[in-house]
C-alpha cells in the first residue's frame, strides 16, 4: 500500500504547486480569487481574470507538460540505456534539438506550427544516435555522460555562433531559451502547439513498461524471453527523444530534471518497476518544473531568471552526489 | 613571447635534435609570422605590405598610418597570439595530466570560473563605468581568481582516496562548470543592459583589445613560466601512469596540483584578456599532438604555435568578414559590430571535434 499512498500524495502536491503558482505573482491573489477567476462568470472582475486565464494558466499548464514529459523520458532512458545518469540532457539530444530549434527561429525559417517539434525530434535523434554509437552501453557509465557532455559544450557554441550571427539577434533572453531552457515565451498559442503530444505520454504509459522491465533483466534473458534487444532499445530510445522535442520547441532543454525525477520516485516507492516510475516521474517531473518556474519568476523579481538555470544550479549538486554515492559502483564495470 | 622562448631553448638541447620536429615549428613560426603581417595589413582600409613596413619601423609617411599600425593592429595581433598560445598550452598540460583526449580549460571547470570572475568585476564596477570597453585592471585578477577557484574546487571534489580518477575529474568539471555558468547566467540576466556586450565577451572576442590588455598578460606570462619549467618534466613522467611514475618516485598527487596550477593561470591569463574562446584549448594540442607526437617538451611548444596560428587566423576570418569594402559577405551583427572570434572558432573546431569524438571515444 506504499505505492498508493506515494500516488495520493505526490498527486495532491503537483496540485497543491499548481494553485500556488496561479496565486503567486504580481499581484498576488487568494485562492478564492483564482477559482473565481477560473470559473466565475464572464462578469467577474476583469484584471485577475485576464491575468490568470491568459498570463499564469498557460504557463501553468506549459509547466506542468514540460515537467511531466521530461520526468517520464528519463525514467524511460535510463532503463533502456541501463544507466542511472541517463538524461535526455546530459546524453546531448536535448542540445541537438535545441541547436536544431534555435536555427530555424533565429534565421526564421519556414517551419511554423508542428514542424518545429518535429525538427526538434530529428535533430535530438540524430544527436542521441551519434552519442550512443561512440560508447558501449556495457561500459563505464561516466563514460556516456561524457560524451554527452561534451557535445553538449559543443551543441551550445554552436547555439551561441548561430544566435549572435542570426540578422535578428534578439538579446540575451533569446539565448537562454535556446541555452538553457526558459517557460516566458510560453502562451495558449504553444500549449495548443504541444496538446496532441501529450497523448504520446499515454501510449508509452502503457506500451513501454512490460519491455523497460524486461530489458532490466539483462539482454541475454531478454532475448530469452523472445524480446528483440536491439529493436526494443532502438524503440524506447526514440519514444523517450520523442517525449522531449515538443518541451525543447516551445521552452528549450531545460535540465536535470528528467535526470531527477525518476531518482526521486525509485527511492518513494523503493520499487524500480518501471510501470510505476514511468507515470510517477511525470507527477514528479510536473512538480519540479512548476517550482523552478515560480522561482523564475519570483525569486529575483522583477527580473526574471529563466526557469533552466534554476534546475541547473539546484540539479547540479544532485548529480554531483549521485556520483559519488555507490549508485554506479555496481554497474561501473571497466 | 612564451612560444619563442621555450622554442629556443628547445632547440639548445642536445637530447632532441630532431630534424623533422624542428622543422615543424619552424613552419609553423613563420605561418604564424606571415598571419600576423596579413592582420596588420588588414583593416578598414588596407595597407600594404612596403607601408606596414614602413610604420613599423617608425618610417611611415603618414601619422595615421603608424598609429592604426602601432596602436590598433599590432596590440591586436600580439594579444590573438599570446593569448591562443597560452590557452593551447593551458589544453596541452590539462590532455597530459588527466590522459583524456577531452581534457581542455573548458571541460575542467576553468574557462566558466574566470568568466565569473570576470563577469562578477565587471557588474561591481559597472555603476561607475558605464561601457564595457572601458578597461577595468580588476576584471583580470578577478578572472584568475575565478579560474583557480573553479579549478581546485574540481580536483577536490573529484579526489578520492586513489587519487583523481581520470573521468570522474573530466565529468566533475563538465558539472561544475555547469553550475557556474549558470550563476554567470543570473548575474548577466539581473545586470539588464550590457547583457549584449557581456555576451559577446562571453563567447570570446578580440574587439577594442590594446597596449594595455597586452600589459595585462605581460606578467602573467613572466609569473607562468618558472611553473612551465617546472611542470613540464612532471607531465612527462606523469604521462607512464600512476603506476610506473610512482615507482620513478614521482608523488603524483603533488605533481597533479603543480601542472593543474600551472594550467589554470595559463587559460585564467589568456581568458581574462580575450574571453573564452571555444575549442582553442581542445583542439590546438591534438593537432600539436599529431604533428610532434607526446612528449611534453616538444607538445608544448607545437601547441602553442598552433593556438597561436588558429586565433589568429580566427580573428583575420571574423574581420575579413566584417569588412566593408569586401560587399559579398558583409554578415555583420546587427549593432554594426565585428562577429566576435569565438563564433568562427566554434563554427571550425564543431567538425574537428565529432571526427575527435569518433576516434578517442571508442
Amino acid at each position: 500500500m506504499r505505492a498508493a499512498a506515494v500516488v495520493v500524495v505526490v498527486a495532491c502536491l503537483c496540485a497543491a504547486v499548481a494553485v500556488l503558482s496561479l496565486m503567486w505573482g504580481t499581484p498576488d491573489l487568494s485562492a478564492a480569487e483564482v477559482l473565481n477567476a477560473l470559473l466565475g462568470p464572464e462578469t467577474s472582475e476583469g484584471n485577475s481574470r485576464f491575468i490568470v486565464q491568459n498570463l499564469r494558466l498557460p504557463r501553468v499548464i506549459g509547466a506542468l507538460v514540460a515537467g511531466a514529459m521530461l520526468g517520464a523520458s528519463g525514467a524511460i532512458m535510463q532503463d533502456t540505456l541501463r544507466n542511472p545518469l541517463a538524461g535526455p540532457e546530459l546524453i546531448g539530444v536535448s542540445a541537438g534539438a535545441s541547436l536544431a530549434v534555435a536555427v530555424i527561429v533565429a534565421f526564421r525559417l519556414p517551419f511554423t506550427g508542428i514542424a518545429l517539434p518535429v525538427a526538434a525530434l530529428v535533430a535530438g535523434l540524430a544527436t542521441g544516435t551519434v552519442i550512443l554509437s561512440l560508447v558501449s552501453l556495457k561500459g563505464n557509465p561516466m563514460r556516456m555522460l561524457l560524451a554527452g557532455a561534451a557535445f553538449t559544450a559543443l551543441l551550445n557554441a554552436l547555439v551561441i555562433a548561430v544566435i549572435t550571427l542570426a540578422p535578428n539577434f534578439g538579446g540575451v533572453s533569446v539565448i537562454y531559451r535556446f541555452l538553457v531552457g526558459s517557460l516566458s515565451d510560453v502562451q495558449w498559442e504553444e500549449i495548443r502547439l504541444v496538446a496532441p503530444w501529450t497523448i504520446t505520454l499515454l501510449v508509452v504509459f502503457i506500451l513501454a513498461g512490460r519491455p523497460l522491465n524486461i530489458l532490466k533483466l539483462g539482454d541475454e534473458a531478454a532475448e530469452g524471453l523472445g524480446v528483440g534487444v536491439r529493436r526494443t532499445r532502438a524503440a524506447l530510445f526514440g519514444a523517450s527523444v520523442l517525449l522531449v522535442a515538443p518541451v525543447i520547441a516551445i521552452a528549450g532543454p531545460i535540465g536535470f530534471i528528467a535526470l531527477v525525477s525518476p531518482h526521486i520516485v525509485r527511492r518513494l516507492l523503493r520499487t524500480s518497476d518501471a510501470r510505476m516510475v514511468m507515470p510517477l516521474s511525470a507527477v514528479v517531473g510536473a512538480i519540479l518544473v512548476l517550482c523552478a518556474d515560480m522561482a523564475a519568476r519570483l525569486a529575483l523579481h522583477p527580473h526574471e531568471i529563466a526557469v533552466g538555470l534554476w534546475t541547473v544550479a539546484l540539479g547540479a549538486p544532485v548529480l554531483l552526489a549521485l556520483m559519488q554515492s555507490g549508485l554506479l559502483r555496481r554497474k561501473a564495470v571497466p | 613571447m612564451t612560444a619563442a622562448a621555450i622554442n629556443s631553448h628547445h632547440r639548445n638541447d642536445p637530447v632532441n635534435p630532431r630534424d623533422r620536429t624542428r622543422r615543424i615549428l619552424l613552419t609553423l613560426a613563420l605561418a604564424l609570422l606571415c598571419l600576423m603581417f596579413a592582420y596588420v595589413m588588414l583593416g578598414p582600409v588596407l595597407f600594404g605590405p612596403d607601408l606596414v613596413l614602413k610604420a613599423l619601423i617608425d618610417q611611415a609617411e603618414e601619422a595615421h598610418h603608424r598609429i592604426s599600425v602601432w596602436e590598433v593592429r599590432l596590440p591586436r595581433a600580439l594579444i590573438a597570439a599570446l593569448a591562443g598560445a597560452m590557452l593551447a598550452s593551458s589544453g596541452a598540460f590539462l590532455q597530459s595530466v588527466f590522459r583524456n583526449p577531452l581534457a581542455a580549460p573548458a571541460t575542467v571547470g576553468v574557462t566558466q570560473g574566470a568568466v565569473l570572475g570576470a563577469v562578477l568585476a565587471l557588474f561591481v564596477s559597472f555603476g561607475s563605468e558605464g561601457a564595457l570597453d572601458d578597461f577595468n585592471a580588476l576584471v583580470p585578477l578577478a578572472a584568475m581568481a575565478g579560474g583557480l577557484a573553479a579549478g581546485a574546487l574540481v580536483y577536490v571534489l573529484s579526489y578520492r582516496r586513489a587519487g583523481a580518477d581520470p573521468i570522474r575529474l573530466i565529468l566533475t568539471g563538465v558539472i561544475v562548470a555547469a553550475a557556474v555558468s549558470s550563476i554567470t547566467s543570473f548575474l548577466v540576466l539581473v545586470s539588464g543592459s550590457h547583457i549584449d556586450s557581456i555576451v559577446r565577451w562571453l563567447v570570446g572576442s578580440l574587439g577594442g583589445r590594446t597596449w594595455e590588455h597586452l600589459f595585462i598578460l605581460a606578467p602573467v606570462v613572466v609569473l607562468v613560466l618558472p611553473l612551465v619549467v617546472m611542470a613540464i618534466p612532471l607531465a612527462n613522467a606523469l604521462q607512464l601512469g600512476d603506476a610506473t611514475s610512482v615507482n620513478l618516485g614521482l608523488r603524483t598527487e603533488m605533481a597533479r596540483a603543480v601542472i593543474l596550477m600551472t594550467a589554470v593561470v595559463l587559460a585564467a591569463g589568456s581568458i581574462s584578456v580575450v574571453g573564452g574562446v571555444a575549442f582553442l584549448g581542445l583542439i590546438a594540442p591534438h593537432l600539436a599532438r599529431t604533428l610532434v607526437g607526446s612528449d611534453l617538451r616538444r607538445l608544448l611548444v607545437c601547441s602553442a604555435l598552433v593556438g597561436a596560428v588558429i586565433l589568429v587566423g580566427a580573428d583575420l576570418l571574423a574581420r575579413v568578414f566584417s569588412l566593408d569594402w569586401i560587399p559579398l559577405v558583409d554578415i555583420r551583427t546587427e549593432s554594426g559590430s565585428r562577429v566576435p572570434v569565438g563564433a568562427f572558432t566554434a563554427l571550425v573546431g564543431a567538425p574537428f571535434f565529432l571526427y575527435l569524438m569518433r576516434e578517442r571515444m571508442r
